[in-house]
């Protein structure tokens, strides 16, 4: 009787697990399942958001958002891809351009961000306008002066083609390409770019030190920088105005023409300072070519106004010594471990 | 104490077996309704690139017309629904005849009215890349500021100072305070009750009155407003008028 109970049990456990098994929404009809993978969170950071909840990080999924990520098959013209504006060596920025191109020589209309850590970040933007990481790609994609592409035409040139057929199963178990398949795929591979292994990052961690030059630096960061580049993402994630004057050219309020409130009129997303040194120029139009135009900005140049940010209204003091030891820290905020992490790079 | 050891197990899969039908709020068998939705303009059948004249006498086209229905449920004596279509979303388009008839399987409980909500519930709103009805492919979805439009029409008239004297009205927002969805609810004929049947479908037929939409709640002339392609104040005018389209011309079992 015992043995019967006992096989019994097993019998209903069992049956109980596959029952658990059929609840999970998300079927998949390929044998082999795709192999999760976790995103690092490094120890001086704060718990990311909750970008991954309904997209489980796999090393298929991931590859499949490489690839998407660096194909210019996804514009119109079949060049511009997601990297020809966002390059690793410039932590996913242009390098050296205030306007990156799009199709059929266009120019953006706003400077490129870098994109790292991107799961820390709950609306994306310059002006905040995307709420969710995996429907970002949409903007860039269908821009006319960006990839000028439709969803639907991209759609249809992953679906003929046999690569991305075999991709799409290995990642999401059958062969069919879908929008919401390739932004989730798109959403893993950048959501997993990590800036985390600066120098800033060691020394925070007990593994380096800083030089006294950037010591004294951190220690001007920290009493006039910090408050809105707030560590360790060097970005409060907020909406200010910096004190830009507006460019007339392209008239670009900013957080304004998302909440169509005027208080937020030419207020941009502050942002991160993580790897400064490789993402020039500066600015949400690029306007400062170096680190130093952008400090003397805070210095000298901020044009007050109604909404312009308390913190910066009547220009931030910082003698040139200052500037010297500022600038000697915000190049230990450079992370060559990131900006060369083969992940990341271009697949072969 | 064996047998106690067994009822543990039994509980325990009762309770397996009962989390997975947590979406399913509402008991009972559920039998197919089937909602016709008829875009009419002047009081026709709206035929594309037709001259109408609108409820402000001014003449228009159509060349696009889009909504969006969920949450379809059935309504007794208050507002809580009988039954209830979960996370159903549907793309109502009045150049695809099948994607104006829909079939949704509810609860077989008497109701007296059909409530049905035009546009998509906030959540959806910022929860990432969706399939379906929700696919961005289907044109719906603002890109460049997260959200899905609404409902959607574009056409032309001689006083439109739009491009080429069209106008494009593109109705989202889901925000506290800029909100577009609008719940619609049509009282059965003579408030008689019904009740879904195994046996036969039942349908009903909807006429969807753009003439409404530029003046019911709001007068919104096309000579004044060409183009609305964001949330905002506007978006929930027009949000106000597309609530009023809505009329139950039919109720039959086939």
């Amino acid at each position: 009787m015992r043995r019967f109970i006992t096989i019994f049990s097993l019998c209903l456990l069992t049956g109980g697990v596959l029952i658990i098994d059929a609840c999970n929404k998300t079927e998949r009809s390929s044998t082999t399942l795709p192999n999760a993978i976790t995103l690092e969170v490094p120890s001086n950071f704060p718990q990311p958001e909750d970008v991954f909840k309904d997209n489980p990080l796999t090393n298929e999924g991931f590859a499949l958002g490489r690839k998407l990520f660096y194909d210019g098959k996804l514009a119109k013209d079949g060049i511009a891809s997601c990297a020809s504006c966002h390059q690793q060596f410039a932590a996913f920025s242009t390098f050296d351009h205030a306007f990156s191109h799009g199709i059929d020589n266009q120019f953006t209309t706003r400077n490129a961000p870098g994109i790292f850590n991107m799961a820390w970040h709950k609306e994306l933007h310059w002006d905040g306008g995307i709420n969710h990481l995996e429907v970002q790609p949409l903007a860039p994609l269908t821009a006319p002066n960006e990839m000028g592409e439709t969803v639907e035409n991209v759609i249809r040139k992953l679906n003929s083609d046999t690569r991305y057929r075999e991709m799409f199963r290995a990642a999401f178990g059958d062969e069919n390409a879908t929008s919401q398949r390739m932004l989730k795929a798109l959403s893993q591979f950048m959501g997993m770019m990590v800036s985390g292994n600066a120098k800033y990052d060691l020394v925070m961690r007990g593994k380096a030190t800083f030089s006294q030059a950037e010591q004294s630096g951190y220690t001007i960061f920290k009493a006039k920088c910090g408050a809105c580049h707030k560590e360790p993402l060097f970005t409060d994630l907020s909406y200010r105005n910096t004190g830009i004057p507006v460019n007339p050219g392209l008239n670009d309020m900013g957080r304004m023409r998302i909440t169509r409130s005027g208080q937020d009129s030419l207020k941009f997303k502050v942002p991160s300072l993580r790897n400064v040194q490789v993402t020039a120029p500066y600015g949400h139009d690029g306007r400062f070519f170096s680190i130093g135009a952008m400090i003397d900005h805070y210095r000298l140049f901020v044009q007050d106004g109604p909404t312009v940010d308390p913190l910066v209204k009547r220009k931030i003091s910082i003698s040139l010594n200052e500037k010297s030891d500022l600038i000697q820290f915000l190049n230990t905020l450079t992370d060559t471990v990131f900006i060369k992490d083969k992940r990341f790079s271009q697949p072969d | 104490m064996k047998t106690s050891h067994l009822l543990v197990l039994f509980v325990a899969m009762g309770a397996v077996l009962f989390s997975c039908q947590k979406e399913k709020s509402f008991e009972g068998d559920s039998y197919t309704l089937r909602l016709i939705f008829q875009p009419s303009a002047n009081g026709e059948p709206l035929t594309f690139n037709k001259d109408y004249i609108n409820l402000l006498g001014e003449d228009y086209k159509v060349t696009t017309f889009k909504f969006y229905i969920s949450n379809i449920s059935l309504l007794q004596e208050t507002s809580d629904p009988v039954a209830r279509k979960e996370n159903g979303f549907f793309l109502v388009d009045a150049s695809n005849t099948a994607s104006q008839v829909i079939d949704v399987q509810l609860n077989a409980v008497p109701f007296n009215r059909l409530m049905f909500q035009i546009g998509i519930d906030s959540i959806w709103n910022v929860s990432g890349a969706q399939t379906g009805a929700l696919d961005p492919m289907n044109g719906m979805f603002w890109t460049w500021n997260s959200g899905y439009i609404m409902a959607k029409l574009e056409g032309s008239s001689s006083l439109s100072r739009g491009l080429n004297n069209t106008y494009i009205y593109h109705i989202g927002g889901f925000r506290e305070g800029e909100k577009t969805q609008r719940n619609v609810i049509l009282p059965l004929p003579n408030q008689q009750e019904w009740i879904l049947e195994r046996t036969s479908v039942t349908e009903m037929v909807i006429d969807v009155n753009i003439d409404k939409w530029f003046k019911s709640t709001h007068d919104l002339p096309i000579s004044s407003i060409s183009e609305n392609m964001s949330p905002g104040p506007l978006s929930v005018k027009y949000a106000d008028n597309y609530a009023n389209m809505f009329t139950l011309n039919s109720v039959l079992r086939r």
